[in-house]
């Protein structure tokens, strides 16, 4: 194998692809890349058998062929060339020589059939759809995913298609996020997919927010996402995620208006002095005004009284500060709309704005 | 290629029969004594599941994608669980990640296999945080438990696998199989490794039959008086395996055989006479203690970081005594 490539473009598919490569592997070749020539030029592949993120690279190659390079170490040395310098890659057997002016590296290589890559997927459900919409479908839950617990299916995010759009759900059993967006998906059943936890923040990373069209596809096993440049490809978890529809609140007669950016700041605030552990805040409703009580274990205490359009009843309710900060983080728009039934029920927090985003919040007992 | 050792085919054709009917179990316990090729078999029967185009007798065929993946030690779905190098143990953090990654999609569509051996080296805690996964794997998950001490696990363990023994094959076959390998002394190497013949093969390899002769040897000496136990238990403990111990053991138990009258079962055969002068210098009971004693020692050298000097100090003190205690 030989080509001949500018720094430059060499240089950002490494960067979008070396996310994946672990410092430490138990695997010596998945700290590799797999390089392998094509009729257009290079592809880069890195893995850690979870996530696979495949660049393509269009260039002149002098000779085909495919082996696997140490990525970090091809990474720096590429990284620490003058800029525009050209790098003249060559492979024989067991060693890659790399050439640059009056730069030579040796570096040592590993079969590409000890690489494990994801063959073309099976059983697949294509659709395209614009990058910066996925972007912000991930972006407006992603945070409600669950961290190692041993519900194993809540840690990932949940993705819905059916007729009308596209869906995405996360929950860690305390709080519940949903976004919906609507597309053209072609499909006649609706169909969930968990992408694992470590898939979602990857994808995350690789998103653009422009209108450039990404092609999902769904197989059976795994969640492919190609963008213009970079082919992503995660596992997915092996699960059935819980019934989401039964968690929403239903017959909330507490309805509060207000405006998003007040009633954060308020509780930002306010969440200064709430118990570090447990985040807990009380929330104390009258007609017109919401009053924010917190206090910790050094019997500190904040209080906040913030104008709103309530005209319920009195309510007394306690939540976790940093869910309901999140929520209201991840919501679009100006306006943000709570709904509330009794103080032993969750809470609904959306607005009618643009990608229709749900929030739901446990109150806490205090 | 793994090997399929002839007297595991029973085995083999009964694990395949399963698989085909699609009755296979999530948890398979493989158990039977050290050196009769338990872990080859676990890692060639998961290679032939996993295989893309298994031969006709169902092995794997050793050049497809998946094959090479998996003799490279990359295959995605096999998963394989050792204790860290230079450590004992499995911990429960290595059981936390093989949990995380079977519950997960299988990446070629087929069979997600994880091995474990030995599973004995778990401990509590990795073995308890296990549980759960071993009871009710995603589907299409296999989970291949191998020990040579069944006892070691714990019964939660043990009742969430389907157990597979795997004895010790006939002297027959185990002689057949080991004169293919060009080792001479066949029967007396089967005998030495308790019928086991990839233990006998290994036997065969190394210098221990020669230096059997010489730890014999220096346990008489030291009995007569010739050699200090505190300078032989210096020489003894840089044997990073313990065989001297080990053989000592061996002895004991071949030395009680005889007193007892059963010169047919002895390992030893070849050591036969000067093992009948040692034993008539020592009681029943004493021989009874000391191989307890051996045994006990062994079994902390293997599980825990002793100091090997003292231990080992300790038995040749006994051992030097106990003969002469009898003569006073």
């Amino acid at each position: 194998m030989k080509f001949k490539i500018q720094r430059e473009a060499f240089l950002k598919p490494l960067q979008q692809i070396i996310g994946v490569v672990e410092r430490r592997q138990t695997l010596p070749v998945l700290g590799n890349i797999l390089v392998q020539t094509t009729d257009q030029g290079l592809t880069l592949t890195a893995t850690d058998l979870e996530v696979e993120l495949v660049a393509q690279v269009g260039l002149e190659i002098s000779a085909g062929g495919e082996t696997t390079l140490p990525a970090r170490k091809l990474l720096d040395i590429c990284r620490t060339l003058p800029e525009e310098a050209w790098l003249e890659v060559q492979v024989d057997q067991e060693r890659a020589t790399l050439r640059s002016g009056k730069s030579r590296f040796t570096l040592a290589t590993l079969p590409a059939s000890d690489f494990p890559v994801i063959d073309e997927l099976k059983s697949v459900q294509a659709f395209k759809f614009p990058q910066r919409d996925l972007k912000e479908l991930i972006e407006r839950t992603h945070f409600s995913m669950a961290q190692q617990d041993v519900r194993y299916y809540l840690n990932g995010l949940m993705l819905e298609l059916d007729k009308k759009g596209i869906r995405s759900v996360a929950t860690d059993g305390h709080r519940l996020a949903m976004c919906e967006m609507a597309a053209k998906t072609g499909v006649s059943d609706s169909q969930q997919v968990i992408v694992p936890r470590k898939g979602v923040q990857e994808l995350l990373r690789l998103l653009e927010g422009d209108e450039t069209e990404v092609e999902i596809q769904l197989g059976s096993n795994h969640i492919r996402v190609s963008t213009p440049n970079i082919r992503f490809t995660s596992k997915l978890i092996d699960g059935r995620f819980p019934d989401y529809n039964r968690v929403m609140p239903k017959g909330g007669d507490k309805q509060i208006q207000t405006d998003r950016g007040f009633l954060r700041q308020a509780l930002a605030r306010t969440s200064i002095l709430s118990n570090e552990k447990y985040r807990g805040i009380r929330l104390s409703l009258d007609k017109n005004i919401l009053k924010i009580q917190a206090h910790n274990p050094e019997q500190e205490e904040a209080e906040e009284e913030l104008e709103i359009q309530y005209n319920g009843d009195t309510l007394e309710i306690g939540f976790n500060v940093t869910y309901l900060l999140d929520a209201l983080g991840a919501l679009p728009g100006d306006d943000v709309r709570i709904l509330l039934s009794d103080a032993n029920s969750s809470c609904l927090i959306e607005n009618g704005g643009r990608g229709h985003c749900k929030y739901v919040v446990m109150p806490m007992r205090l | 290629m793994n090997p399929i050792y002839p007297w595991q085919a029973e085995q083999w054709a009964q694990l395949h029969s399963r698989v085909d009917a699609g009755r296979l179990a999530h948890g398979l316990l493989l158990t039977g004594p050290a050196g009769v090729g338990k872990r080859d078999f676990a890692n060639a029967f998961a290679r032939s599941v996993l295989c893309r185009q298994p031969t006709v007798d169902q092995k794997a065929c050793g050049r497809c994608e998946a094959c090479l993946l998996m003799q490279a030690g990359t295959h995605p779905d096999l998963l394989n669980l050792n204790p860290p190098e230079d450590k004992t143990q499995i911990v429960i953090d290595q059981v936390r990640e093989l949990c995380r990654s079977l519950v997960m999609k299988s990446h070629a569509g087929g069979y997600k296999i994880a091995i474990i051996v030995p599973a004995d080296q778990m401990n509590s805690a990795a073995a308890n945080s296990l549980l759960k996964t071993l009871e009710e794997p995603t589907d299409n998950t296999l989970l291949i438990l191998v020990t040579e001490r069944p006892a070691r696990l714990s019964a939660t363990i043990r009742s969430r696998c389907q157990q597979l023994r795997f004895p010790s094959p006939s002297t027959e076959q185990g002689s057949d199989w080991l004169s293919q390998h060009d080792v001479s002394d066949a029967a007396l190497l089967l005998r030495l490794a308790d019928g086991a013949p990839l233990l006998a093969l290994c036997l065969a390899q190394e210098d221990t039959l020669t230096r059997r002769h010489d730890w014999l040897n220096e346990l008489m000496k030291l009995r007569s008086g010739q050699l200090d136990p505190v300078r032989l238990a210096t020489e003894w403990s840089s044997d990073a395996l313990m065989r001297p111990l080990y053989w000592m053991g061996s002895y004991l138990m071949d030395m009680i055989r005889l007193t007892s009258g059963q010169v047919e079962s002895i390992n030893n055969i070849d050591l036969n006479d000067r093992l009948q002068v040692i034993a008539d210098l020592y009681s029943p009971q004493e021989l009874h203690y000391l191989l307890d004693h051996v045994w006990q020692n062994m079994r902390q050298a293997q599980q825990s970081s002793v100091n090997r000097q003292l231990l080992l100090e300790e038995i040749l003190i006994e051992w030097s005594r106990a003969g002469l205690r009898r003569r006073a």
